[in-house]
């Protein structure tokens, strides 16, 4: 580990810096690059060859079709949809509204999705005076447990995907059913609990009432907005190819990033929308922020930083293959809670490399314990997860204050429930397969 | 119900309004009421409570919305003979009353409309602020059945309140510019006309109209350009101005190290009196209204 000090020392720093938001994130990691760029620990030959492309085209891809979706109206439309179908039942409200905002994380980003879903969620809720945040605080959790089971629906899935080299389709084949298990029991969890919250209004004539004028409201400003039909076919079909390009990935041979940059560009031509609004409308910063992780954590790799990581800290649980997914699962997960998942997951990466290599597990198990534990992890605080931080801002804005500890009382209960049911999964698995 | 239901439910009357106008608002809140009693469960015993408990809360609602509450209180006197019948007679007949006061204030607002369509002529430049589904339909008729070719100024104010009456002006292609409220005064001298809805007419002489109305009002008097209020006899309140509870919200803004209390209201009072021209269904009432 020669020469190993002062990269890990700029790294932590970064990882303190992002930590306690002392600077934006990108500006952390890309400091801490320029520093090791100035002090000759790495070359910029070397620097640009740590970079993963695949993880950045994808995202920038994916990025790209959510703003050209956005603007279609589609989420609207869908928004409007499921507010007719709940009729103002409270337990509908929170099913059906879970179960959407579990599918669309599963295939865009789950801030695009809590920014749809929320406003409605609270102006449906708040309007018939039930407290809302409870259902704020079931969105956020929600969209990180649904972006859980597919590739795309998560940053530290589309890393761990990229760099491990695991297709689309395995995502879903091995980590939907746990998704789908935690998202049940989410809803249960909350129905249990709540019980108050869940009463029916259909024997309460005022709430029925306040209820029917809320939903022609929401009708009203759906009338009012204008929808081109073509633009928000086109862009539908776009998605929809998208999807079964990522599905037929083994067949085509293309990776996910060049599916998702391919019909972003196939949009932005036949949907001839303003290219540079809509690049505007991409997350330069986060995708900065990963260039700079991915060069940090490649440096501490090529000095045996990681390694030795993994050999004295994580391979001293020895080579028990079910102590092993259980650490990962835990760890992650633990962590996540406190730590951004993505940096986090970048720096696993390697380590769990190093554990694969010494003691091979099955059918990537150890992966999916990374995946499982990074993302349900996020739902242990408020900071754990863009989208809670992004819910939480939107209920203050709309005058709904959650505090720290309001959601730690509901998401640290869920987190156990949904890491508790992963651990299952991946013990039954294991010994199903060892 | 309980005060912050009260309150929810006032708030939502007064989002509804600001977007949808007063009369658009009593029939939207009708066919709610409709829907609500369809999908009621109750037993036969706890129904009439429950439509008095709702009857209630719209009568006391801030801002009253007068022609909802004049269309309720017939409703409470109607449904009054049902009392003794069985649970589903009583569904069927609120439904019933409900769906004649919905047809009832759409006939009184199809006549204000056939009486506002005389007030157009063709070369007006007529000035319009915010939302009134009457008084759009005055200026789509006008413009698509009776051929008169005018121009019309919109007063903006935020977006969601003026989004209404520029699509339908974009719709019919009736030529239109916007200009913000507060510079009317650089627009005034061309202007032929103001058009004007309600929500109330008070019997001390003044009208219930939307926040910013009144100032414009004034500017058109001092100017002499005739102020049109276009008002179904349905809004002709029996409450004086001060009782019609218009909501008035105090909140706490700090910007740029500036710390302060903002008080707002949810509508003005404008005088009657700046009124040249008051539109019924009957046609022009100003000398034979009751104050």
């Amino acid at each position: 580990m020669e020469g190993a000090l002062l990269p890990v020392i700029i790294f932590l720093v970064v990882y303190a810096a992002i930590t306690f938001e002392l600077v934006n994130k990108a500006v952390a990691a890309l400091l801490g690059v320029m520093i090791l760029l100035i002090v000759h620990v790495i070359d910029e030959r070397t620097a640009v060859r740590f970079i993963d492309f695949e993880t950045i085209l994808l995202l920038m891809g994916m990025m790209a079709i959510v703003a050209v979706l956005r603007k279609s109206g589609f989420f609207t439309i869908l928004s409007v949809w499921i507010a007719e179908k709940t009729q103002g039942s409270p337990l509908k409200i929170l099913v059906l509204f879970s179960i959407v905002t579990a599918t669309l994380s599963a295939f865009l980003d789950n801030v695009t999705t809590v920014l749809i879903i929320v406003p409605i969620v609270i102006e449906l809720t708040s309007g018939m005076g039930l407290d809302p945040k409870l259902f704020v605080i079931s969105q956020a959790v929600v969209s990180n447990l649904g972006g859980t089971a597919t590739l795309i629906g998560d940053p530290p899935n589309i890393i761990i995907g990229s760099k491990v080299g695991l297709t689309f389709n395995q995502f879903p084949l091995y980590l939907a059913a746990p998704v789908i298990l935690s998202v049940a029991a989410m809803i249960l969890y909350f129905w249990l609990t709540r019980r108050e919250q869940f009463k029916p209004i259909d024997t309460n004539l005022a709430k029925l009432f306040s209820v029917q004028l809320i939903l022609q409201k929401i009708r009203f400003e759906f009338v009012s907005m204008h929808v081109d039909r073509v633009f928000l076919a086109k862009a539908l079909g776009c998605l929809a190819l998208a999807i079964s390009l990522f599905v037929t990935q083994t067949i085509t041979k293309l990776t996910p990033g060049v599916v998702a940059m391919l019909v972003a560009m196939i949009l932005f031509v036949i949907t001839r929308v303003d290219v540079e609004q809509m690049l505007g409308e991409i997350e330069w910063s986060t995708l900065l922020f990963f260039a700079g992780l991915f060069i940090l954590v490649g440096v501490l790799e090529e000095k045996g930083v990681i390694e030795w990581l993994a050999r004295n800290v994580f391979l001293r649980i020895g080579d028990n293959p079910y102590a092993m997914v259980l650490v990962v699962l835990w760890v992650s997960g633990l962590v996540s809670g406190f730590l951004d998942n993505i940096p986090f997951t970048i720096t696993m990466i390697p380590i769990v490399k190093v554990m694969q290599s010494t003691t091979p597990i099955p059918h990537d198990l150890l992966w999916w314990a990374l995946s499982l534990g990074a993302c349900f992890g996020g739902n242990l605080t408020m900071i754990g997860a863009s989208a809670n931080i992004v819910s939480v801002g939107m209920a203050r804005k709309l005058g709904y204050e959650i505090t720290f500890l309001e959601f730690f009382r509901s998401s640290v209960v869920i987190t156990l429930i949904t890491l508790t049911i992963s651990s299952a999964y991946l013990v039954l698995m294991l010994w199903f397969f060892l | 119900m309980n005060e912050k239901d009260r309150e929810n439910l006032y708030k939502l009357f007064r989002d509804q309004a600001d977007v949808l106008g007063s009369s658009r608002l009593t029939v939207v809140a009708l066919q709610s009421f409709v829907a609500s009693v369809k999908a009621l469960r109750c037993s036969r015993e706890e129904i009439m409570p429950l439509f008095k408990e709702l009857a209630d809360a719209i009568k006391n609602s801030q801002p009253h919305i007068v022609p909802l509450i004049h269309l309720i209180e017939e409703f409470e006197d109607e449904i009054e003979p049902f009392t003794e019948e069985g649970l589903e007679a009583i569904r069927a007949g609120a439904i019933r009353i409900l769906e004649t006061k919905i047809a009832k204030i759409e006939e009184s607002k199809r006549r204000v409309v056939q009486q506002g369509l005389r007030q157009v002529e063709s070369g007006d430049l007529i000035l319009v602020h915010a939302v009134s589904t009457v008084v759009l339909k005055i200026l789509v008729r006008a413009h698509e059945e009776l051929g008169r070719r005018f121009e019309v100024i919109v007063l903006e104010q935020d977006f969601n309140k003026t989004r209404q009456l520029l699509q339908a002006l974009d719709r019919v292609s009736i030529p239109h510019e916007v200009i913000p409220e507060y510079t009317l005064s650089h627009a005034i001298r061309r202007a032929t006309k103001l058009f004007l809805g309600a929500t109330a007419v008070t019997p001390d002489g003044h009208v219930v109209t939307p926040a910013g109305t009144a100032n414009i009002v004034s500017l058109c008097h001092v100017e002499q350009i005739p102020v049109y209020l276009f008002v179904s006899t349905l809004k002709f309140s029996h409450k004086p101005s001060e009782a019609q509870q218009i909501h008035r919200k105090e909140e706490h803004r700090s910007r740029e190290g500036l710390c302060y209390d903002l008080t707002t209201y949810s509508h003005c009072l404008v005088p009657i009196a700046l009124i040249d021209h008051v539109i019924t269904e009957d046609g022009e009432a100003k000398h034979s209204l009751p104050f």
